[in-house]
């Protein structure tokens, strides 16, 4: 075990889980945090975990950690991956944990990665300014064998190093190249359109291997997702595991949890989106937890342990034959554009038996609400559960309308 | 399909485990899960029982801690009943709030800084000042803008409270709260209608019984004014007893029923019925129905045919309190002004538009139908002999109220003239330092969700002149950089009654409370006859005051009127003035809490001692051309005690200058 987790960034359900679990930790985020973290009697260390370049001194914050006996670093978030690399690099005294987190943080080099493995991925470019964009669908175009008349192909563009969908484009026509990338999105990953049913995984891996994978099945991307998935994509789960143990040999991931996103086919073959190393968005893990009835967000840092047996560590995993009782999915509030002024939550939900609970907060008066970037601030989560995947989409599918705020 | 309740209750419980569970840092999120549970259970009579038998293990848990309700002590019986429609999780935690009071009351839980009598205080004073939700059955067309799983919630939550606090238990209470209600003689009387509606139909009161007395007195002038009302309830029966009545007794009859409205300012249908009758009849005996005295008796006399017109067309069951304003404005012989006469006669002809009816129509609150012309004539004969009974419902709407106020006072003319143009032209067309406001080309004013439960003068204008209002102090801000905007708008808003002079404590480019002394020696140099020289006001004076609570901390801005000052048949100084957001008594903090009778009030005013209501104000108009230095003559004592009690309060909330 451990001597003591390092867990890079602010999360109050993780700190939950290590607490319950009496699991030594430390947390390591910005100074803001100290006064609360003093308060709540939760180990601490301030640390300016800014975006990382090569002014970023880990070694530093190694030191800073020394005092702790710190051993494994965890990142929580998108932004603290490189941080952990650099950390796990040190404690596992090989300089290449650090370039693999780079990896993750580059999508355009996380593209070239998979594709010199071997992996599906679309027709891929890094642009520096709209006129690339349009040489990019010039060729791409052409790769088509289009006529003159026809629609253009579809793409998508994508900041380097965002999380989830921040500044996503997503391209189907010349004209949307120069209305909806911004000056600001480049440089950018353009990338043909994949076709197929989207879906991420989470894989835990432990010495190179996938000793837990939970699919989920998204609803609609970034407003709901229900685990496990249904039966059209468990059925594919043999040929997933495969695919995510030959990305696991590629990029030559040892531990932690990664996060892919895929797209299947019709004819059943994986097209790959990409892969994120931190804990998922959409209280994905929580579901996952409640559904294979086991802490996904402890199984997530101890992966990160090379120190554990395996049967050391099967202890924090459901039995490898679990098989979940029920499907259990959220959905992701939003308030619509306008004027919002108080929270009612519908008859029909309370009267559907699905329905689990919400944590849905009460807006601070009467507000307008504006678009929306990414995925960031929902106004809270609706639980559902239930025995039935395909009255579970419907349900899912229902609530992303369903106005809560009026 | 449903879940059962004990599988809810499993659910609760295991959410509720959850949260006792979950380290401090944890709490709020495993809060908003259990009363997502909770507000399941609020859905049935057993889900509520099983909440009121776990409330203890709730509130030990801390569901109320870190949160306003965590402290008993700091709550307000007054507030509940709006939090528990604001929506949830609000209306749940409330919900739960007064669980948790109920089992302090009966001991169920012990609270140290909470006693049982306590607790059993408040929700007796929380179902009174709630009374209208605490006994409501939801079925009116008006509760459809809400949610009917938040009415079932509040529904189910009063009917396990009133288990155990039986109405029968709170009559002393109720019939305080009415007496002041009715002291105060609002326009709109339905809530003390509700409040009547209610025991008159679930309580026996009983005549020997003090509390069974007072109550008796208003149930009576609205249920059964006179004994024969009584024997012969029910309208048409009433009216046929009537015919066939000898002289005489029509006269007692009509003495008997004028007496009961002018001893609580409530009309009966009863006294319709009689009124129609008697104007048909025998019109002499109108002014004993309308308990007139001898100023008002000269009026009628000379108005007969018109007050026959006004009370044949215009008053119905559905307006009943037209009859209680009739009586005023003939009392305040407004008819004989010409001004007045003339707009009234013009008014009483208007086609009223479209938008106007629809609206009046909303106001409407009785099971009677009534046409938008009876409720303008109804409620302009309200406005006019009423003027201290304009109020401002749940509107931010203090300034057009209290212009409304003041108009019917001091201009009549001016109020119908404004009233007749905007209830035909859905419009209305003021001065702004020689520009036009228009109140259809302005914005929004500062009302979003407008409250119809006014009076219908009100209804018709107060959306017109809260644009009007709103946009004036728009173009003041900017026309005036730096200077307090209601130097000029005031006098555009209100007419040439406001005083040129002005003085505020606050200065805007500062920030700072300056020249505190001098406002209160101009203040008291200004109004108070012991240092004016023995004067009495001529018009209101319109003045900002601070709102301060129970515990004097300043909650807001406010805009009242001081109508007098003098002595108070007990001999002290007081401030009567006019407050239209005022249900009765209020409590200010530091001790200071405005009555409503007992002091010298007339109906409608509020009265304060003369240093506890000036240390609330901040601005006031007054006439600069006056004061000769007699501001210079104000003892120093009297401002002292005046500052201490506004430093103390509101002044805490600001940065006090050098020359405070």
């Amino acid at each position: 075990m451990a001597n003591r987790f390092a867990l890079l960034g602010w999360s109050l359900p993780v700190i939950e889980s290590m607490q319950k679990a009496e699991l030594p930790y430390v947390v390591v985020s910005f100074p803001e945090f100290e006064s609360y973290a003093k308060e709540h009697n939760i180990p601490f260390v301030g640390y300016r975990l800014d975006e990382f370049g090569s002014h970023s001194n880990s070694l530093a914050l190694a030191e800073l950690l020394r005092a702790y006996d710190v051993d494994v670093a965890v990142p929580l978030f998108e932004e603290t991956v490189e941080w952990a690399g650099a950390l796990n690099s040190i404690y596992r005294d090989d300089p290449r944990v650090l370039n693999r987190a780079f990896l993750f943080r580059n999508k355009a080099m996380m593209k070239r990665k998979a594709l010199l493995g071997g992996l599906r991925v679309g027709l891929f470019e890094e642009i520096h300014n709209h006129e690339q964009a349009h040489k990019f669908l010039d060729r791409l175009n052409e790769a088509e064998l289009q006529l003159p008349g026809e629609d253009d192909a579809w793409f998508h563009v994508k900041p380097f190093a965002s999380a989830g969908t921040v500044g996503h484009r997503f391209i189907k026509s010349r004209e949307d190249v120069d209305k909806k990338i911004k000056p600001a999105d480049f440089p950018c990953l353009a990338e043909s359109h994949l076709h197929g049913q989207e879906f991420s995984c989470e894989a835990f891996i432990h010495k190179g291997k996938v000793r837990f994978l939970n699919i989920t099945e998204y609803v609609k991307l970034g407003y709901s997702n229900f685990i496990p998935a249904g039966p059209e994509l468990e059925a594919k789960r043999d040929a997933i595991h495969q695919e995510i143990q030959k990305l696991v040999d590629v990029f030559g991931i040892e531990y932690g949890m990664i996060h892919p996103e895929w797209f299947v086919t019709e004819d059943g073959n994986l097209n790959f989106g990409e892969v994120a190393c931190r804990i998922p968005g959409g209280h994905i893990l929580e579901l996952a937890s409640k559904a294979y009835e086991f802490d996904a967000l402890l199984a997530f840092v101890v992966s990160h342990d090379p120190s554990l047996s395996d049967a050391e560590l099967d202890k924090y995993f459901p039995p490898k034959d679990f098989k979940p009782q029920k499907y259990y999915g959220n959905v992701m509030v939003f308030p619509r554009s306008g004027h919002i002024s108080r929270l009612e939550i519908p008859e029909e939900l309370k009267e559907e038996p699905y329905y689990l609970d919400n944590n849905l907060v009460e807006p601070l008066g009467p507000q307008k609400i504006g678009g929306r970037e990414g995925f960031g601030n929902h106004f809270g989560t609706v639980n559902f559960a239930g025995e039935d995947a395909g009255r579970m989409r419907e349900l899912l599918k229902h609530y992303e309308d369903v106005p809560f705020y009026v | 399909m449903e879940l059962t309740i004990s599988e809810l209750e499993n659910r609760f419980l295991d959410s509720l485990a959850l949260f006792e569970e979950t380290p401090s840092f944890s709490k709020k999120d495993k809060k908003s899960r259990l009363l997502s549970q909770a507000d399941m259970l609020f859905r049935t009579p057993e889900g509520v029982a099983f909440l009121y038998d776990h409330i203890p293990r709730i509130t030990e848990a801390g569901l109320f801690e870190d949160s306003p309700w965590q402290d008993p002590n700091h709550l307000v019986p007054y507030l509940v009943g709006g939090t528990l429609l604001a929506g949830y999780p609000n209306s749940t935690v409330e919900a739960l709030s007064e669980l948790r009071l109920l089992a302090i009351a009966e001991s169920r839980l012990d609270y140290p800084s909470f006693s049982a009598a306590q607790a059993r205080a408040f929700l007796e004073d929380m179902l009174v000042a709630n009374f209208e939700l605490a006994y409501e059955d939801f079925s009116e067309k008006a509760w459809e803008g809400y949610a009917r799983g938040e009415l079932e919630k509040v529904r189910l939550l009063f009917n396990l409270i009133h288990q155990h606090i039986p109405l029968g238990s709170l009559k002393g209470k109720i019939a305080e709260a009415i007496e002041v209600l009715s002291e105060h003689r609002p326009i709109v009387v339905t809530k003390i209608k509700r409040m009547l509606a209610v025991i008159h139909k679930q309580l026996k009161l009983d005549a020997t019984h003090p509390d069974g007395r007072r109550l008796l007195k208003f149930v009576n002038a609205v249920y059964r004014p006179t004994v024969a009302a009584e024997q012969h309830s029910g309208l048409e029966s009433y009216r046929r007893f009537l015919e066939q009545l000898p002289k005489g007794r029509l006269q007692e009859e009509s003495e008997q029923i004028g007496e009961q409205m002018a001893s609580t300012g409530l009309v009966s249908d009863y006294q319709v019925v009689l009124l129609h009758y008697a104007v048909r009849q025998y019109p002499e005996l109108v002014p004993r129905i309308l308990h007139l005295n001898a100023h008002g008796v000269a009026e009628y006399e000379r108005h007969e045919a018109f007050v026959a017109l006004l009370v044949q067309e215009f008053i119905v069951p559905g307006n009943k309190q037209a009859v209680y304003g009739l009586a005023r404005v003939l009392q305040r012989n407004l008819l004989s002004r010409r001004v007045a006469w003339h707009a009234f006669n013009r008014l009483i002809r208007v086609e009223v538009h479209p938008e106007v009816a629809e609206n009046l129509l909303k106001g409407n609150l009785s099971d009677d139908a009534v046409t938008p012309a009876q409720l303008l004539i109804g409620g302009a004969l309200c406005a006019l002999g009423q003027p201290l009974g304009v109020r401002q419902g749940n509107n931010p709407t203090c300034q057009s109220a209290r212009g409304i106020s003041m108009w019917s006072r001091h201009a009549p003319g001016k109020l119908i003239n404004l009233l007749i143009d905007t209830a035909t032209s859905n419009n209305v067309v003021f001065r702004y330092e020689g520009e036009l406001v228009e109140s259809s080309k302005t914005g929004e004013g500062l009302a979003r969700q407008f409250d119809y439960k006014l009076d219908p003068v009100s209804i018709v204008l107060v959306p017109h002149l809260d644009k009007i209002y709103n946009e004036m102090m728009k173009r003041a801000s900017v026309k005036h950089l730096g200077v307090d905007p209601h130097i000029s708008v005031n006098p555009a808003f209100y007419g040439h009654w406001i005083q040129t002079g002005f003085f505020s404590v606050y200065n805007p480019v500062t920030g700072f409370i300056e020249n505190y002394e001098d406002f209160v020696r101009i203040f008291y140099a200004s109004f108070h006859p012991q240092y004016n020289g023995g004067h009495h006001l001529i018009y209101p004076v319109p003045l900002g005051i601070f709102i301060t609570d129970a515990t004097a901390t300043m909650l807001g801005y406010h805009a009242i009127s001081l109508l007098r000052i003098e002595k108070s048949p007990a001999g002290e100084w007081r401030a009567y003035f006019f407050n239209p957001n005022s249900e009765g008594r209020q409590n200010w903090g530091q001790g200071i809490q405005p009555s409503v009778s007992g002091n010298g009030e007339y109906h409608g005013e509020s009265s304060l001692p003369v240093h506890q209501f000036a240390s609330r104000v901040y601005a006031y108009h007054y006439n600069n051309l006056r004061l000769d230095g007699k501001q210079e003559e104000v003892p120093t004592e009297a401002v002292a005690s005046v500052e201490r009690l506004a430093r103390e309060s509101w002044g805490r909330k600001y940065r006090w200058g050098l020359v405070g």
